[in-house]
């Protein structure tokens, strides 16, 4: 434990070109998350007492590298298939190392796990934790946040949080008009303002 | 004040309560996202209203430095002007008057509120280790110990122990650097 931070994730890269790289540690009351730019750090605090929500999405990049490689490593394999068929062993064997360089990502990828957008959110802001990609990261993180907002926030029954949700986040209750409002010649009143209706003549008597 | 109800982090539609704290997975209704969401006791929370401070009854009374009609509060630990509680900047146990926090920040005084650093010693170290490149150390080993001793007390990375490690390094390298050039040119100049 380094200076009292503990790594959670690591070594994600953000921007443009990819230069910036992206951090997350745990300390004693707060997590930190560390934005490295060349020979410069930048720090953003997120105390434990202040965390409102934790969202974790699933997303498809994982899907979306292993087709890339798991393509790129197969093709090679058939090249390098046809080179032996055909007796040309040394391309063969040239393109069966290619195969093997795009193979090992491809694998390496799909035992890391399913990648995910986490993002934690206090009362004045929502910040996407660019160095959480993977869904065993996100879960570890979660266990992280939970365990020091039970100390500084305290713990909360299931059941009462949804109660408390569905209370804070019910719409406003319907108020009857006020006074002012009933006198105010501006309100419309269906029953005041109906034309009056001519009496009805009793039909002649004979 | 009202909350933003949480939302799907993909089309930020906002989720009802069959998502909170369920421990898995579920559709967002709008774009079918698989989200899960954790909610604290935090959301809850009353914000509560800051003191704007408390008039000045009496002349005989301590007044705030910035606020001469409201009542002082406390003492800033740093100036000793005395603040209301509308100017109370409450830190790490300590209260600081607006300036002395503004000051204490920019000369990094107060680690819990930095939120900048410069790695000089991971820079000095290397420009150390640049020097064998081709012949750059000629104009790196000097400018290694240039920042390695400039540096020697600034303090590196906040997730790192303090350590001069590479500090040490940077500067023993550039100098074996600046002896090996010296020998070469002594050794020119001779023959």
């Amino acid at each position: 434990m380094a200076n009292g931070y503990k790594k959670i994730s690591g070594g994600a890269k953000a921007g443009r070109l990819a230069v910036t790289t992206m951090s997350l540690w745990q300390g004693p009351d707060h997590l930190l998350q560390i934005e490295r730019d060349g020979y410069g750090e930048n720090y953003r605090r997120f105390f434990y007492a202040d965390i409102e929500i934790f969202t974790v999405r699933l997303d498809n990049r994982r899907r979306n590298i292993a087709f890339i490689l798991g393509g790129l490593a197969a093709v090679m394999l058939a090249i390098a298939f046809i080179g032996f068929a055909g007796s040309s062993s040394g391309g063969g064997a040239v393109f069966l190392t290619f195969a093997g360089i795009f193979l090992m990502p491809f694998i390496y990828n799909m035992v890391r796990g399913p990648t995910c957008v986490a993002h934690i959110a206090t009362a004045v802001q929502r910040e996407q934790l660019r160095s959480v990609g993977r869904l065993k990261q996100a879960m570890r993180l979660l266990q992280v946040i939970r365990d020091g907002a039970n100390q500084a926030q305290g713990t909360l029954a299931p059941d009462m949080v949804r109660v408390k949700f569905e209370l804070q986040n019910a719409p406003p209750p319907l108020r009857p008009p006020s006074f002012a409002e009933q006198e105010s010649p501006i309100v419309f009143n269906p029953v005041a303002q109906a034309p009056a209706e001519p009496p009805v003549e009793p039909p002649p008597t004979q | 004040m009202i909350k933003a109800p949480p939302a799907c982090t993909k089309c930020w539609t906002p989720l009802s309560a069959e998502f909170l704290n369920i421990e898995e997975f579920r559709a967002c209704p709008s774009c079918s996202a698989m989200v899960r969401l954790d909610i604290f006791p935090a959301y809850f929370r009353e914000i509560t209203k800051g003191s704007a401070g408390e008039a000045l009854l009496a002349d005989t009374e301590a007044s705030c430095f910035y606020h001469p009609q409201k009542r002082a509060a406390v003492v800033c630990g740093e100036c000793g002007r005395f603040l209301c509680s509308l100017c109370d900047l409450e830190l790490d146990g300590k209260h600081f008057c607006a300036s002395c926090l503004e000051t204490a920040k920019e000369k990094n005084k107060i680690e819990s509120i930095q939120n900048k650093r410069q790695l000089n010693d991971v820079l000095a170290f290397h420009l150390a280790l640049l020097g064998f490149i081709f012949y750059l150390s000629i104009a790196t080993a000097p400018l290694a110990i240039f920042f390695a001793i400039k540096h020697w007390n600034t303090p590196s990375s906040i997730v790192r122990n303090p350590s001069r490690l590479r500090l040490t390094a940077a500067i023993v390298i550039a100098s074996l650097q600046i002896l090996a050039w010296i020998a070469l040119i002594g050794y020119a100049v001779t023959r």
